[in-house]
């Protein structure tokens, strides 16, 4: 389930439709509290098939696919799970240096404008 | 003082503390408290114990888990009319009848199981104050009911640092006062209150996000835990006829509200980039 489908969200840029937002939902938890995927998983993620490990290029493909997700829904959640995948990644070192720099601060970036908005919508409000 | 119908299941910490003092405070007394003793199982106090023998390990223990207060704490416990005196009064004064101690290895030992179905004839229910999670075999025995106060608004935040994911989301605290299942957070709701947080008061920018959040966690989420459910008793008493019994809230006669597993979302425990984003915006 999960090779596939991050192969095809690869293909798909990582574009974040509604029918995958339950699926990117189970991924995060995944992440969250278990900290490592596997390559197979019954169709609605709850238990592995596999005892085998995604490889790295899919955990990059999963990150990508949580940032995606955060930005075009302004998600705290997704940008969270984001966050958490980046740490998880950057000691294994299969970023190349300039993309872990570029995803860093990437996320930092959406940390700090959704703030900003954030304030902007309280201010407005009083 | 008003009775209630309710035994406190407490194990020695900070939180479970405040629960106590601040229901003390606002003229309510448990009918119980179940005092679960509980050796700690970290690797400090083990080998405190090697060395200097377990009573002296488990006092020195305490001191370290109840007894120090820093200024920030302090500050933190002052919003809501609490001094570390207050916490550390005589057990038995919070309750309505001597407390009960049981020697337990934790909240999931089996020993905790058998004492409570010996007495599960008579319905009671239990306040949770924390230190661990409960089994199932507890939670499904007969006649015995488990509230629990979470940080967030059930359904819609469920899970960790629901203290940090209400304020970051929805701009308030929320909490959410529900009976127990083995699932996680979604049980049948009671009570659900949000609270604006102001803590300029405290000048949290003197100190450093780690320790803010720390403090918050073990100072002042727990305060405002217990005040949505003393806020909630408030409530009660002002409705009741003034020919009910004022002087006991009962909780079999208050309603609860099943929740719908599919509504809401599971939080998980917030990164420290996005933490210190909420902690920035409490230091103002």
């Amino acid at each position: 389930m999960t090779d596939q489908y991050l192969i095809e969200k690869a293909h798909l840029n990582y574009h974040t439709l509604t029918t995958d937002l339950p699926i990117i939902e189970r991924l995060c938890k995944k992440v969250d509290v278990v900290k490592k995927v596997y390559c197979v998983y019954s169709d609605d993620l709850s238990s592995k098939l596999s005892d085998e490990e995604i490889s790295y290029d899919r955990y990059l493909d999963l990150l990508r696919l949580f940032l995606s997700a955060a930005e075009s829904l302004e998600d705290y959640k997704f940008l969270n799970t984001a966050l958490k995948s980046n740490d998880m990644l950057l000691p294994l070192g299969i970023f190349e240096k300039r993309e872990a720099e570029e995803n860093s601060l990437r996320l930092a970036h959406l940390v700090t404008s959704w703030e900003k908005s954030a304030r902007g919508d309280i201010n407005e409000r009083s | 003082m008003k009775d209630l119908d309710l035994t406190v299941l407490f194990v020695d910490t900070i939180p479970a503390r405040i629960y106590l003092a601040l229901l003390k405070k606002h003229g309510y007394r448990p009918k119980k408290i179940l005092y679960l003793e509980i050796e700690p199982t970290s690797k400090k106090y083990r080998a405190l114990r090697k060395f200097m023998g377990r009573p002296i390990a488990k006092t020195v223990h305490q001191i370290f888990v109840t007894r120090l207060f820093s200024g920030l704490s302090r500050k933190l416990l002052k919003l809501h009319g609490l001094t570390p005196q207050s916490l550390h009064q005589n057990l038995d004064s919070y309750s309505k009848t001597p407390v009960e101690k049981l020697l337990v290895s934790g909240l999931d030992d089996m020993l905790l199981v058998k004492h409570l179905g010996a007495k599960s004839q008579e319905p009671t229910t239990f306040l949770f104050t924390g230190g661990g999670l409960l089994k199932e075999a507890l939670l499904s025995l007969d006649g015995l009911k488990f509230i629990h106060i979470h940080p967030g608004l059930l359904p819609e935040v469920r899970g960790s640092n629901g203290f940090f994911w209400s304020l970051l989301l929805r701009g308030k605290a929320g909490y959410s006062t529900f009976y127990m299942n083995p699932a996680i957070d979604s049980g049948e709701i009671i009570t659900r209150r949000e609270f604006e947080v102001d803590l300029a008061h405290v000048r949290l920018h003197k100190y450093k996000n780690n320790r803010v959040y720390r403090e918050i966690l073990k100072f002042y989420d727990p305060c405002l835990r217990i005040m949505s459910l003393i806020l909630f008793f408030d409530s009660m008493s002002d409705a009741a006829s003034p020919t009910s019994g004022l002087g006991v809230v009962e909780f079999r006669e208050i309603s609860s509200v099943k929740q719908d597993v599919c509504e809401g979302r599971m939080y998980f425990v917030m990164h420290k980039r996005l933490r210190d984003s909420v902690i920035d915006s409490l230091k103002g």
